[in-house]
């Protein structure tokens, strides 16, 4: 009944180059500094899920050979040699990072897109293209988002230009945990 | 003898609400007649929901202000600070953004007694055996304030794969989950400080909350239930630290999974049952043709329609050195 094969194994350099590299160029130093004092590690698959785990947990997770299933926190996942960041890798970059779009609609989290009309705030500035962090009413962690267009221009665009464009199939919004969590 | 002539009869309300007869006996024996009717009026009344607000996103005050804001009232269950009963909600509970954002989590408040006694610390290696959903494997990691170590053994998949994502939107880091049968838990040589047993059970306790269980258990069943548990709790007790403790729990009333699983395992373990002080009925001393270990009594009962939540049997062991 035991020996389930599931690969958990520690990330390669280039894996490891991968992940930095893209929270790095959008999230610069204060991103990185989220992944401080935590190993990056990978559990294979149709993707490749990548998860941040403390020392200790990552000292045990060594000596177990088989069925492991998950540890620490999932971040995001490699596709093509490329790093997509997912919800809970977005929460823990939000310790150290400021790049933060404040939204008044709960649509994101729906898995629909955020429009101009519905920004009413960010904390830094921003490039069409670059990731954000989003968050709710009262500072609540929604997700992360891709820019459609840059933080100087959305001071101009029309109420009902596409910022970040929602989809229901990335796990990239809170409302993933509802719609494919179980 | 008088108030047994009060109560309704708790055959007539079993036949009424279509539970399997033979389940009304063993509550009978168990709890008495008028017990027994309480119980089973209980069982078709509407438990409030309660949350436990997750401390590894939010503090407790923050996190009652924002669902206040919302006009969700809330009221204080005594001797558990982050369990709020929610007694009128405006929006659907289970899908708010704090919801969402792991700032709470909707669990029993009978549910969250068992991480508490086992009380993890956060240098501690803790197995929690038998861990989806997730509501205690969380809680507990809420209590070791993410640090220490929790292994969660959970033997399906499907549930994994939720076991995950609660763990994840709970924010909780310092757990392993790993796909295995706790009955070869010897194998990865690893030596536990505190083991949560929550034990897959018939499920007799919670019945308010699934009435399917009228009559989807049969007697067979509940001896099947009672060799797993067996097995699982004596494999739990091998990997114990000596001086280690364990919490053992089911959801289910029934003698033959709780105090005879005890009663048999006691047999081939030297163990120590701690007192428990919280709220409940002392454990069974005999039913039908079996006598329990004289300690049992430091286990507590925890009924459904006296303590206004779901039913558990809750036992804390401690391996002798």
């Amino acid at each position: 009944m035991n020996n389930i094969t599931v690969n958990f194994r520690k990330a390669t350099k280039k894996e490891e180059e991968i992940v930095r590299k893209e929270i790095g160029k959008h999230f610069g130093q204060e991103g990185l500094d989220s992944l401080q004092n935590r190993f990056l590690w990978i559990k294979d698959g149709k993707i490749k899920e990548v998860c941040a785990l403390h020392p200790n947990i990552e000292a045990i997770v060594k000596t177990i050979p088989h069925n492991l299933y998950f540890a620490g926190i999932p971040i995001g996942s490699i596709k093509n040699n490329k790093f997509q960041l997912e919800i809970e890798g977005s929460a823990l970059i939000r310790l150290t990072s400021k790049k933060v779009l404040h939204v008044k609609t709960d649509q994101f989290l729906y898995g629909k897109s955020i429009f101009t009309d519905n920004v009413f705030q960010f904390d830094e500035a921003f490039q069409s293209g670059d990731l954000v962090i989003i968050e709710g009413r009262n500072n609540i962690h929604y997700g992360v988002g891709e820019t459609s267009i840059s933080s100087e221009e959305l001071k101009s665009a029309l109420s009902n230009t596409v910022i970040i464009k929602g989809s229901k199939n990335i796990p990239r919004d809170r409302g993933w945990y509802l719609r494919k969590g179980n | 003898m008088k108030k047994e002539l009060n109560c309704i009869n708790p055959y007539k309300l079993g036949e009424e609400y279509d539970y399997d007869p033979y389940m009304i006996e063993r509550f009978v024996e168990i709890l008495g007649e008028e017990e027994t009717s309480n119980l089973l009026q209980f069982n078709e009344t509407k438990l409030n929901k309660t949350i436990r607000l997750n401390t590894l996103r939010s503090s407790i005050a923050r996190t009652v202000e924002l669902l206040e804001r919302k006009r969700v009232q809330l009221e204080d269950i005594v001797g558990m600070p982050e369990a709020k009963e929610i007694i009128n909600s405006p929006v659907p509970i289970g899908a708010t953004p704090e919801y969402l954002g792991g700032y709470y989590m909707l669990q029993g408040k009978n549910s969250m007694l068992s991480s508490m006694i086992l009380n993890p610390k956060s240098d501690e290696l803790i197995g929690d055996f038998a861990a989806a959903p997730g509501g205690k494997t969380s809680h507990l990691a809420q209590l070791m304030n993410n640090e220490g170590t929790i292994i969660a053994l959970e033997l399906s998949s499907n549930r994994c794969r939720s076991l995950k994502s609660v763990l994840a939107r709970m924010g909780v880091e310092n757990t392993i989950i790993l796909q295995y049968d706790t009955r070869e838990i010897y194998k990865l040589d690893l030596m536990f400080d505190k083991i949560l047993l929550d034990a897959p059970c018939s499920g007799s306790g919670v019945i308010i909350s699934d009435h399917s269980r009228k009559q989807s258990k049969t007697l067979f069943d509940i001896l099947n239930y009672h060799k797993y548990q067996t097995e699982l709790l004596t494999e739990s007790l091998r990997v114990l630290k000596p001086g280690g403790e364990l919490v053992y729990c089911t959801c289910s009333l029934e003698p033959e999974e709780n105090e005879l699983v005890i009663t048999k395992v006691l047999e081939n373990f030297d163990c120590k049952i701690q007192e428990l002080n919280i709220e409940g009925e002392v454990g069974l001393e005999k039913f039908q043709q079996h006598e329990f270990h004289p300690d049992i009594r430091k286990a507590k009962r925890i009924y459904p329609h006296t303590s206004k939540g779901e039913g558990f049997f809750i036992i804390k062991m401690v391996k002798e050195k």
